[in-house]
């Protein structure tokens, strides 16, 4: 190709990138007498849906991040949606629709923010899903209380391959989002184990904390910043403030 | 009568100015289908059987683009993926607006102002 940009990469390779390739390979290449839904759960923030997006990408899954709002109905339509598929009228018909399209395709589906279709009951249509395409390989992914939410639905429960849960965002993983999202500056090592510490296992945290740190020393007038330069300044840690009057 | 394959008779359509990627194209339909290939490449039948014929209208080099990301994978800088191969980049273009997964949304907004963009759909 006659490109002239130079080469993106745009996923970390975090432990939870790891650890989510693994799962839905596990999925994917496991016996046919076992089950196929493998979930991957872990606190808001830890990386879960951009490893997903990337593990998406590297096997030709279906990807589907379900919504707040999503009835049963909007959950399959947007599932078709996603397939490439005109949806047919009724639920029972798309779920047919969408099982024959898995089945057919072999390609594996992830569906993200499960908790969602848990607290509105229909974790049942994912079941159905799995049934009639045949056991396609799935990989269902929510926040930290996913797998107790899943207790309710003994059936589905126990169709599960594994579980697997999101690691917390190290310092390792820190010196890699470094190198990746920062580029016109330089941080230290001690402030980088700062910035690991205070995010407290959140990917996201310590993203805004390279950001801003970047953006300090940028309006300082340096290309460096290390625990020193840093002084008593803030990191974000999340906690919105308070007020002191 | 021996029926020619379909490598004989692309051969044929293009003379000696055949290029590599129509060669490949050719030797892969012969070991599947024309239309098999098609589904691969995100192609319709049509496409395929008039690039190979040498009679192709449209724009052939998105076809070529499909074929080499399909069988050389060839790659693509694509903003939100990084390489990626060049029959998936296509695919994406084409795909209408829907929020099923954040991937999604960001390829339909990267797509629109890509320098990869060839169908200049949604643009």
């Amino acid at each position: 190709m006659d490109q002239h940009s130079p080469p993106v990469n745009t996923v970390a390779p975090l432990a939870n990138v790891a650890i989510c390739v693994a799962a839905l390979e596990r999925a994917m290449t496991r016996a046919h007498h076992l089950p196929g839904m493998v979930c991957f759960s872990g606190p808001s923030g830890w990386g879960k849906s951009t490893a997903a997006a990337y593990t998406a990408n590297r096997y030709r899954a279906y990807y589907l991040q379900c919504m707040s709002a999503w009835s049963k109905k909007s959950f399959m339509e947007n599932l078709l949606r996603e397939l490439g598929i005109k949806a047919a009228r009724t639920i029972s018909d798309m779920i047919l629709q969408a099982g024959e399209e898995l089945a057919l395709s072999g390609r594996p589906l992830i569906i993200d923010e499960m908790q969602y279709m848990a607290d509105k009951k229909a974790v049942e249509i994912v079941q159905d899903l799995y049934e009639a395409s045949g056991g396609a390989p799935m990989l269902l992914i929510g926040e930290e209380q996913l797998p107790s939410k899943l207790r309710k639905w003994e059936r589905f429960h126990n169709r599960m391959l594994d579980w697997v849960l999101a690691q917390p965002a190290d310092l390792e993983d820190a010196k890699a989002l470094r190198s990746l999202y920062v580029k016109k500056i330089t941080i230290a090592d001690d402030l980088m184990a700062k910035v690991a510490d205070e995010a407290r296992g959140s990917v996201r945290r310590i993203c805004v904390n390279l950001d801003r740190i970047e953006q300090e020393a940028l309006a300082f007038g340096t290309d460096h910043m290390d625990l020193a330069a840093w002084g008593s300044r803030q990191l974000f840690t999340g906690e919105a403030p308070r007020r002191r009057v | 009568m021996i029926k020619k394959t379909t490598v004989e008779k692309t051969r044929e359509a293009w003379g000696p100015s055949l290029p590599d990627w129509v060669q490949l194209m050719a030797e892969n339909c012969d070991q599947t289908s024309q239309a098999s290939f098609a589904t691969r490449i995100g192609y319709s039948p049509a496409v395929v059987n008039t690039v190979l014929g040498c009679k192709y209208k449209g724009d052939i080099g998105a076809v070529k683009q499909a074929v080499e990301g399909a069988l050389m994978h060839a790659t693509v800088q694509c903003p939100v993926y990084g390489d990626l191969e060049g029959h998936h980049c296509l695919e994406y273009q084409r795909r209408k607006f829907a929020a099923t997964n954040p991937t999604r949304v960001r390829l339909f907004r990267a797509c629109r102002d890509c320098t990869n963009n060839r169908t200049g759909r949604n643009v």
